[in-house]
């Protein structure tokens, strides 16, 4: 009994520590909890899975089967745990996507709309070129991109 | 995901069918023309106004 109480008074030493060191487990987010796992090399999916079939299995071999009520607190955590199924996943990469190409798109609007909106008099008359794999521009290249500035700005390609 | 992407842009830009480089240029008021050039592989001008412009190609 004395060294069991001594057990438990080490253990409670041990993780105060830990919360010292880490901070209390229930001021953790979601987030900052699964940066906790990756830091020590575990992965929080996984784990979570693991976790979720230990339960089941519990659940199932000494209720379900024995055709007892699985316990409201064992159910609930069992749902919450649940791994997501591949349709879920895929419904949760296309709302990802969604999402990427609206703020993409809202980005582009209020970019050109700038752009547009902005009156650059001394600035427009700058030829301004990009060029891929650019190397030294020889003479030549350099008459070809005036005279194709030139025509660019007196043709009526609009 | 890129698929995803893909796939939403598409919708988001209503776009059916095959893509085609002319279409895509034209809609940015962009022409395209193939130059003899030493220096850039590939060159964008852009049109003095801001709006438009060419690419050229080696």
């Amino acid at each position: 009994m004395k060294k069991k109480n001594e057990e438990n008074r080490q253990a409670e030493s041990f993780e105060e520590s830990l919360e010292m060191l880490f901070g209390r487990e229930a001021d953790l987010t979601d987030a900052e909890l699964d940066e906790e796992l990756d830091a020590c090399g575990i992965d929080a999916a996984e784990l979570q899975a693991n976790v979720h079939k230990q339960l089941l299995d519990y659940a199932n071999h000494h209720y379900r089967t024995l055709d007892r009520d699985v316990p409201v607190n064992l159910e609930k955590t069992l749902r919450a745990l649940r791994p997501h199924s591949a349709a879920e996943k895929a419904k949760a990469v296309v709302r990802t996507a969604e999402n990427l190409v609206g703020n993409f798109l809202d980005t582009a609007k209020t970019k050109s709309a700038e752009l547009l909106g902005t009156t650059m008099p001394t600035q427009a008359k700058q030829h301004q070129f990009a060029f891929r794999n650019k190397k030294e521009l020889s003479t030549a290249d350099k008459d070809l991109l005036q005279s194709e500035q030139e025509d660019v700005d007196s043709s009526d390609e609009s | 995901m890129n698929k995803e992407v893909a796939i939403e842009l598409r919708r988001r830009l209503q776009i059916n069918g095959a893509l085609r480089l002319d279409d895509i240029a034209k809609s940015l008021r962009l022409s395209m023309k193939e130059v003899d050039s030493d220096g850039f592989d590939g060159a964008l001008v852009r049109r003095s106004s801001g709006v438009g412009g060419r690419i050229l190609v080696k």
